[in-house]
């Protein structure tokens, strides 16, 4: 503190400084003589007002003094009394109607989230349904087998289901019609 | 007069009666043997082939759908055979060259028919197979190969 400053030691007096303003406020009373006497001196008064507190005095009795007060009230009653409004700020406007904000704002997000919402739906390409055909196929085949040894059957259904081929796999080849009347009236299943 | 005459009746009433119940046997009949007879159950060996020479114009329905199920350019028809229903019996077409193939019908609506096939070579029993085949419809069955070729039986129901 290079001023002297008797606002400050009047407040330290008063117990106002907090912390670090403290601490410099008290050192540099203990540095300056000039104003170690000042808080001395404003110690003193405070010592001696707080000894002879000051006493009220009232002209009149206090059941008088209130029927006075009764009295003026009633006389005044018929009078309209013009109560000053209080001039805010916006800060004060903004906390006063904190809550009626946060009710308007979360309205707006949520009409403007619905109104987005049924856009993007109105503009989304709609799945066309598409019905599936199970086309029957025209020759289905529930079973087959085929007894020759190591040999296969297959149902091989067309791409168009007009018909349907069994493939069979693995029987005896013959080189000639002959052969293979031979072979096959001699195999037995 | 004639004495044996009688004068009430309506001779023409009685003839058209008898009519309409002569008329309704033979229809029904008819129709019952029609509509019997109006499906029977065909089948055709086939030898798929490349050679040019074997070729069959009983064959010239079908030869487009066998060229594309099989790939071979022409088809030689070894033998046919077609019976009409008889309810449930077992139908046993000899189709040659030692082939026979057993079908038993084993349902019938709509125009689609449930069969038992089995397709036979002497004692051999070469595929056995159960089919719902639509009338006009063919099922191929891919045989044994013989040389570069290839045994094809065809079985159809047919109006």
């Amino acid at each position: 503190m290079k001023l002297h400053n008797p606002e400050l030691v009047g407040a330290l007096l008063d117990g106002e400084l907090k912390g670090l303003r403290r601490l410099r406020v008290q050192r540099h009373l203990r540095r300056c003589a000039l104003c170690a006497a000042e808080y001395r001196h404003l110690r003193h008064l405070s010592q001696m007002m707080t000894a002879n507190p000051p006493t009220a005095q009232m002209s009149d009795s206090p059941g008088f003094f209130w029927s006075k007060v009764k009295r003026e009230i009633q006389a005044r009653e018929d009078q309209s009394v013009t109560l000053p409004s209080p001039q805010l700020i916006s800060s004060d406007w903004l906390s006063r109607h904190r809550y009626t904000l946060a009710s308007v704002t979360a309205c707006l997000v949520a009409t403007v989230g619905v109104i987005w919402f049924a856009q993007a739906y109105r503009t989304a390409p709609t799945p066309a349904v598409v019905p599936i055909i199970t086309a029957v196929p025209a020759v289905a085949v529930e079973h087959v087998s085929t007894l020759i040894p190591h040999s296969t059957a297959t149902p091989v259904p067309t791409k168009d289901n007009e018909d349907t081929v069994i493939w069979t796999s693995g029987l005896p080849w013959t080189p000639n019609m002959t052969q293979m009347k031979t072979l096959y009236a001699n195999l037995d299943t | 007069m004639d004495a044996e005459h009688d004068p009430n009746e309506d001779a023409v009433r009685e003839l058209g009666h008898l009519n309409v119940h002569w008329l309704s046997l033979i229809g029904i009949s008819l129709l019952l043997t029609t509509s019997a007879q109006a499906v029977s159950i065909r089948a055709y060996l086939i030898r798929a082939t490349n050679d040019s020479k074997a070729t069959d114009a009983r064959l010239k329905d079908i030869e487009p759908l066998l060229k594309i199920r099989f790939g071979y350019q022409h088809y030689q028809l070894l033998g046919v055979r077609q019976e009409p229903f008889k309810g449930h019996n077992v139908h046993r077409l000899n189709l040659g060259e030692g082939f026979v193939v057993f079908v038993t019908p084993k349902s019938s609506s709509q125009q689609r028919h449930e069969l038992d096939v089995e397709w036979t070579s002497g004692r051999a029993s070469l595929m056995k197979t159960t089919v719902r085949i639509k009338e006009n419809k063919y099922l191929f069955v891919k045989g044994p190969g013989v040389g570069d070729d290839w045994i094809v039986l065809a079985v159809t129901v047919c109006e």
